[in-house]
């Protein structure tokens, strides 16, 4: 009996993680000897081997022993609401995606930086990301750059098998609804990506006219973007209600809704089309490739969505200085690149600066090579095998908005790896920042992708089931304490004693 | 441990009658950790989450969230969606456990712990893993993607099961078989002994698996994500959301309580409060 009962206490042991909800840690920081770190940043995404570097390289600097304390969140929301929760301090760096960035300095929750001129972002960031945060993304008298400094950043596109499915098809985001590849595609379980898939299914005439304008040279570069950044931000009531018509017609086209089992299922074949982030698209490559599969990643043509990650500094941050050298000590060339290795998304570092690399045998651990790179252009170079100048069946590959002036490459894989974490300018200039909605907006769209996600049955259809439920429960409800009802009936009038058969 | 506290226990009532007071408040010293969890992690959080189902986000007193509960059909749709899918994964789940817990008590092998230890092992692999697993397992037969519902059963009823098996098993093996011989002497047949005899009197195990299994079905959304592609809703996940995403934590409280009612009704229903019988249901389940 013994055992048995040991075994359900271990059934019950089991259980927990199932219940077991969002722990809250809070703990007081006390000023000692130590000098502890508070990161908070997105799972996998970090080369944790650096921090051990930053550990070492403060200890030496302030004299004391500098602790990293590394952790990690799932979503924007999950670390709005930790930092929410523990009203306060919670860390020190943090590193949300643009639109939480904004949403959390409007609230107040964030500290503006003081970034020395001369440190390493200011040094080596490239000027397109710099640019980006300094002008592109701001509210109010702010800016994106006030807040937070670029880690990393990417687009969405498609990572795609062509063997099933064909490269024309994948320069359109129609083609999801496309019967064709039905059950064989997966879009993002999350409402702001794939919010920007449904405008661009309910907008595209629209897009295709503004692609031609600009093709036809009628308008700028930066009109198209602008005009492009209108359109995929647009969230009147009326087109709400369009994206929710295409995510719903989308919804029974589609193999599911995923955020994290795509990269995996891409790679295993489940499916054939994944609606991906750049850097996963890069996992996904090198996943497939392992095992003989060669997919590609393509950014459809009428336009996609461009995302930053940037390190920030909560409010009530206690390690302000120290956060301030993480985030130097995170823009360094040689770290930046480190990083990119480990994650496969692209650093918002671009400068040069020599530094050298070892390799190390995956198996075996021992050291392979060291590389020697001149910088990140030269790292990016030498990994992807590129070539400075034109040559037969290479294709060019314009980067000269993000490594600077005459920065142009040739290579002869194009929509592969490199592709997807380096994209072209004609790339870039299609793709949208896509804004912070506010708690109105915000509400609407939830409610939307609520609606595309459950199922809605007809008002008779409720009613009917809700009737029949409650007579069910009625019914059972009356058989359960008629004994009771009986009791007290009799008992009351007659002082019949009624005996329940229990008690016999 | 707990058998010689009780002993120590005993010997000061034997020994000295002035010390019983004493020895008893000793003994419900055992009850403060506990006591300390429930407060900290049940009863506390309970109240916040009253709070924030009656309040909207403000702070102001409000039955708006359950309003606009009831008023959204898909909301309730999911609710609806939900409680099917917990009643199919039970009933499901108690189809496949009864025959298996039936067998198990009959062993008369002195090892038979070893049959229901390999019915529990699974459990003991982290639950990630064999979703993984199992969802491979979909995949090879082509299901995966093709049928939502059925696969999202098809995880459930595989989590679950041993929460069905384990409390069927505990009463069916502490049942008294002089009963059954009773029974059989009566001129009771097998199948008449077990509708009028076994069965009636494995009802407690059976009631308190099946809300083992009925109330988490009703809101692991993992597994709906998992082999539903996240296309079954579950009530669960709209929880999730609405602390997530959502940042509606009024909303997401008011459909935490809803789900507290309904889990107050199943409990009445199958008699869950009633104390009496205590004793022969599924054990320390």
């Amino acid at each position: 009996m013994k055992k048995i009962a040991l075994l359900v206490v271990a059934a019950l042991i089991a259980a927990i993680p199932l219940t077991a909800g969002v722990a809250v840690e809070k703990e007081a920081y006390a000023a000692g000897e130590t000098l502890t770190l508070k990161v908070a940043n997105w799972e996998d995404y970090i080369d944790e081997s650096v921090l051990e570097e930053f550990e070492t390289q403060m200890s030496e600097k302030y004299g004391k022993t500098v602790t990293v304390q590394y952790n990690t969140f799932g979503t924007n929301e999950n670390l709005y609401n930790d930092l929410k929760i523990a009203n306060g301090y919670l860390y020190d760096v943090i590193c949300p995606s643009d639109y939480m960035i904004e949403k959390m300095a409007k609230e107040g929750m964030l500290k503006e930086l003081s970034l020395a001129s001369g440190g390493n972002y200011d040094l080596y960031a490239s000027d397109y990301i710099k640019g980006i945060f300094e002008n592109k993304i701001k509210w109010n008298d702010k800016t994106l750059a006030d807040y937070a400094v670029c880690y990393m950043w990417g687009t969405m596109g498609y990572v795609y098998n062509p063997k099933n499915v064909s490269h024309e098809d994948m320069k359109d985001w129609a083609s999801l609804w496309d019967a064709k590849y039905k059950g064989r595609s997966t879009i993002k379980d999350s409402v702001r990506d794939s919010y920007f898939v449904g405008i661009a299914y309910a907008k595209k005439e629209e897009l295709l006219k503004l692609k031609a304008d600009y093709d036809a040279k009628t308008i700028t570069a930066d009109a198209y973007n602008a005009e492009l950044t209108k359109i995929f931000n647009d969230t009147s009531e009326e087109t709400v209600k369009e994206v929710q018509k295409a995510l719903t017609a989308l919804k029974k086209n589609i193999f599911g809704f995923e955020v994290d089992s795509g990269k995996n299922d891409i790679a295993s074949g489940t499916i054939d089309i994944n609606f991906a982030w750049s850097g996963d698209a890069v996992y996904a490559m090198d996943e497939a490739e392992a095992v003989g599969v060669e997919l590609y990643y393509s950014v459809p043509e009428t336009g996609s969505n461009i995302w930053f990650d940037g390190w920030c500094i909560p409010k009530n941050a206690q390690q302000t200085e120290l956060a301030n050298d993480f985030i130097n000590f995170m823009c360094d060339p040689e770290i930046a690149v480190r990083n990119m290795e480990y994650v496969g998304y692209t650093s918002g570092i671009a400068g040069d600066k020599t530094f050298s690399i070892d390799y190390y045998d995956e198996d075996s651990g021992e050291l392979v090579e060291t590389v020697e790179y001149s910088g990140v252009y030269d790292w990016m170079v030498q990994t992807y095998e590129l070539s400075e100048t034109a040559g037969e069946g290479l294709t060019e590959v314009d980067l000269s908005y993000f490594f600077g002036d005459g920065k142009v490459v040739y290579t002869d894989t194009v929509g592969r790896q490199f592709s997807a974490q380096y994209p072209d300018t004609a790339t870039t200039t299609r793709c949208v920042v896509m804004n912070y909605f506010d708690d109105e907006t915000n509400e609407r769209i939830n409610t939307m992708w609520e609606n595309v996600k459950g199922v809605s049955f007809p008002a008779w259809a409720i009613i009917l089931i809700v009737v029949g439920v409650v007579v069910i429960v009625g019914v059972v409800l009356l058989i359960r304490f008629k004994d009771k009802i009986f009791k007290n009936k009799l008992g009351g009038k007659k002082g019949v004693k009624v005996v329940r058969k229990e008690d016999m | 441990m707990a058998s010689s506290v009780k002993a120590v226990a005993r010997e000061n009532y034997a020994g000295n009658e002035k010390k019983t007071f004493r020895a008893l408040f000793k003994r419900s010293y055992l009850a403060i950790p506990y006591g300390l969890f429930l407060a900290l992690f049940v009863v506390f959080p309970l109240f916040l989450i009253v709070y924030y189902a009656f309040t909207d986000k403000s702070g102001g007193f409000t039955f708006n969230n359950f309003v606009a509960f009831f008023s959204s059909s898909t909301y309730v749709s999911n609710l609806l969606i939900s409680i099917g899918i917990a009643c199919v994964t039970t009933a499901v789940c108690l189809l496949i456990a009864y025959p298996v817990a039936y067998i198990l008590s009959r062993f008369k092998s002195a090892r038979s712990y070893i049959f229901v230890l390999l019915f529990i092992a699974p459990m003991w692999i982290n639950f990630v893993l064999r979703a993984y697993a199992l969802r491979e397992i979909l995949n090879l037969f082509g299901l995966l993607g093709k049928t939502n519902f059925l696969n999202t059963v098809i995880g459930m009823v595989y989590d679950f099961l041993p929460f069905m098996i384990l409390p069927i098993y505990t009463t069916l093996i502490k049942m008294d078989k002089s009963l059954e011989e009773a029974s059989a002497d009566l001129g009771g047949n097998g199948a008449v002994t077990f509708f009028k005899v076994t069965l009636p009197l494995s009802v407690p195990g059976i009631v308190s698996g099946a809300m083992m299994v009925f109330l988490p079905s009703m809101s692991c959304y993992v597994i709906t994500d998992t082999f539903g592609n996240s296309k079954v809703p579950l009530i669960g996940k709209l929880i999730e959301s609405m602390f997530g995403t959502n940042a509606n934590w009024n909303m997401g409280s008011a459909l935490a309580i809803v789900m507290l009612i309904i889990m107050f009704i199943t409990m009445l229903l199958t008699g869950g409060f009633k104390g009496e019988k205590e004793t022969t249901r599924g054990n320390a389940l």
